[in-house]
């Protein structure tokens, strides 16, 4: 019989180890990141929802590379999504309303986990539902399945919680905003498994430190902030909304300030660590967020305008690092003056 | 697909707000093929335009790399063609672009029109800014006259909008002009070709195909039809229900807002006749017309 832990950890020392672009750099840097029991290879993850499960950027995006992959939304049941268009431009900005499209979970374990498992960088599974209970099945049909495949890689090294899609008619959001239902939904996800479970949470909040702590208490290891921002663009020739939905959420560097804050609010209020995201394109958007208090980043819509966003984020920050003498990524957080 | 830096050969005016662009093409990359796409990131020229995404375009053209006789250096690089519509900030700022300027390409995208089948005769419609990907199938299958085995319908707002007219002249490639002399047109002004539609232009040349039907010389009806299509929603719409009355094969090519361009963010998807959705940039841009729900599509 093999132990998990003993495998996991065995696997974390493996992901551990600096990736090739930093050996020859003769600088001892620590880019490693922990989330509950895993670690991070380095701080610079790619989005939920911008990187499908990582095969559509195969041809373009050096994916071992990352810091980790966060997978689209997986659902109980397949998800057909919203009607178009989802999408509109903004200034500086993305607005879409895909609505959670996605196979389901008993497709996703079939047809895209095998990929996920060839992958050398931490998988995190986005799970999003309509229903407490849908959250939960999810999990447990996905530990069921890895619990049955005995051997290498199990292609999943934690959740992030969906708690704050604005596109979806009943639950996600209606979750995020409430912090007795995010602690319960936590702490019943919690039960189900002993990865690594990340809340993302959602800025159309009152109080997200309040919604973070609620995760926290839950027995959350991460949190995630920030989901998009509700938005809206209307046709003033059609006298009707851009998108089919009408509004949607709205990403890309229009709302980088406002996933700072968040990062800056959150981070006071919790001991877990902060995953920050929303409009990183550069080095310097992600240092934002790591000064704010965030361990880690992720990188979502710019990646629409440059695939190789992620890397050159990365690259940046190493090169932030050298001249500003940090010798390990997690310092950062606690360097603001 | 793959992501590089191509420096831009031409971009010039064809028409009115129509630009043709040209791009040297990596020599080591598979040749689009017509339908295919790219993506371009348009450079930042106009600071308050505040545009991030990548604008996808169809090819309309390609030209093979020239190979020195006694050696194997490349006299002459390959160069991928594409013609667009300047519509907002992100294809303003690409018509800016000076030859010799370097371009951010994903390249290339999609899927491609399937050939004719044995006996099917390719009639090949476009409509507007939608003829670029026509004019490449075009000549890869060889349109001509009646006697070739391809037609070439196009539709335009007006015969001034007509592209390489008047002014425009000396733009565009040989091959193209070629195209356009043998091509049928319809215009919604009438002052050129049929007025109204390229749907009218249709039905005008399949009943000139049937009255000759039986007649026993090289002729429109002595092969099926196969009826390849892009432009506006509209006009898609409308020839599905053209090639759906007359039991003919049809492929068109779609456009929809675009995010990602490589089938991960759903963001471009098209309602399909089965239901479900259906991703432009992954599961087409050419769809078989029956996979599709043009009509919804149009609302």
């Amino acid at each position: 019989m093999k132990n998990p832990e003993q495998e996991q950890s065995k696997k974390n020392e493996i992901l551990a180890g600096p990736p090739p672009s930093v050996l020859n750099l003769g600088y001892d840097l620590n880019l490693s990141v922990r989330i509950g029991s895993l670690i991070m290879p380095n701080p610079v993850g790619v989005a939920s929802g911008t990187f499908g499960y990582g095969e559509e950027y195969d041809e373009l995006v050096h994916i071992d590379a990352l810091g980790a992959l966060y997978t689209k939304a997986v659902t109980l049941e397949p998800r057909e999504g919203n009607p178009p268009p989802r999408l509109v431009e903004t200034p500086m900005g993305l607005i879409n309303s895909i609505g959670l499209a996605n196979p389901g979970v008993e497709k996703f374990l079939r047809e895209k986990l095998p990929s996920l498992r060839t992958r050398l960088c931490p998988i995190i599974v986005n799970v999003a539902g309509s229903t407490e209970d849908d959250y939960i099945q999810v999990i447990e049909r996905i530990e069921a399945h890895l619990a049955s495949t005995d051997s290498g890689r199990p292609g999943i090294d934690g959740y992030e919680i969906n708690v704050s899609c604005p596109n979806v008619q009943k639950g996600g959001m209606s979750f995020g905003i409430d912090p007795r239902l995010v602690e319960r939904l936590t702490h019943s996800l919690r039960q189900k498994t002993s990865r690594p479970l990340i809340i993302k949470l959602s800025p159309n909040v009152t109080d997200i430190a309040e919604i973070a702590r609620a995760a926290e208490a839950g027995g959350a290891d991460a949190i995630s902030c920030i989901n998009t921002v509700v938005g809206m663009v209307i046709d003033t020739e059609k006298k009707k909304p851009a998108i089919a939905m009408g509004t949607g959420g709205l990403s890309g560097p229009a709302i980088r300030p406002i996933g700072v804050a968040a990062t800056y609010k959150v981070g006071k209020a919790v001991r877990i660590p902060v995953i920050g995201l929303g409009g990183i394109t550069n080095a310097s958007d992600a240092i934002q967020y790591l000064l704010a208090g965030a361990l880690a980043v992720q990188v979502g819509t710019a990646l629409f305008s440059d695939p190789r966003a992620p890397l050159k984020v990365l690259d940046g920050i190493i090169e932030w690092m050298k001249r500003h003498s940090v010798h390990s990524v997690s310092d950062i957080r606690f360097m603001l003056r | 697909m793959r992501q590089f830096n191509a420096t831009v050969a031409i971009n010039r005016a064809i028409a009115p707000d129509w630009m043709h662009m040209a791009f040297e093409w990596p020599s080591d990359l598979p040749a689009p093929k017509p339908g295919q796409f790219f993506t371009a990131l348009p450079p930042v020229v106009e600071l308050r335009a505040g545009t991030i995404l990548r604008r996808p375009f169809a090819f309309a053209g390609f030209e093979e790399a020239q190979i020195e006789k006694d050696s194997s250096m490349l006299s002459r690089p390959a160069y991928a063609h594409s013609i667009y519509q300047v519509r907002g900030p992100g294809t303003r700022a690409l018509a800016s672009m000076q030859p010799g300027s370097s371009l951010d390409i994903i390249a290339p995208l999609g899927n491609a029109f399937p050939y004719p089948e044995r006996g099917e005769r390719a009639i090949i419609a476009g409509g507007g800014i939608g003829i670029g990907p026509m004019l490449f199938l075009a000549e890869q299958l060889g349109a001509g006259t009646y006697a070739s085995s391809a037609i070439l319908v196009l539709g335009f707002r007006s015969a001034l909008l007509i592209p390489f007219s008047g002014s425009f002249s000396a733009a565009g490639l040989p091959s193209w002009k070629k195209l356009l002399e043998k091509a049928f047109f319809s215009t919604d002004d009438g002052s050129a070709g049929t007025p109204g539609t390229v749907r009218d232009a249709l039905e005008a040349l399949w009943l000139q195909a049937s009255d000759l039907k039986g007649s026993g010389t090289k002729n429109l009806a002595q092969k099926k039809w196969h009826l390849y299509g892009c432009g506006p929603g509209p006009m898609l719409a409308s020839l599905a229900q053209f090639a759906a009355q007359n039991h003919m094969h049809a492929h068109f090519s779609a456009e929809q807002w675009m995010a990602c361009g490589v089938g991960a963010c759903h963001g471009c998807v098209l309602p399909a006749a089965s239901g479900g959705f259906l991703r432009v940039c992954a599961d087409g841009p050419v769809f078989d017309a029956r996979t599709i729900n043009w009509e919804a599509n149009v609302q």
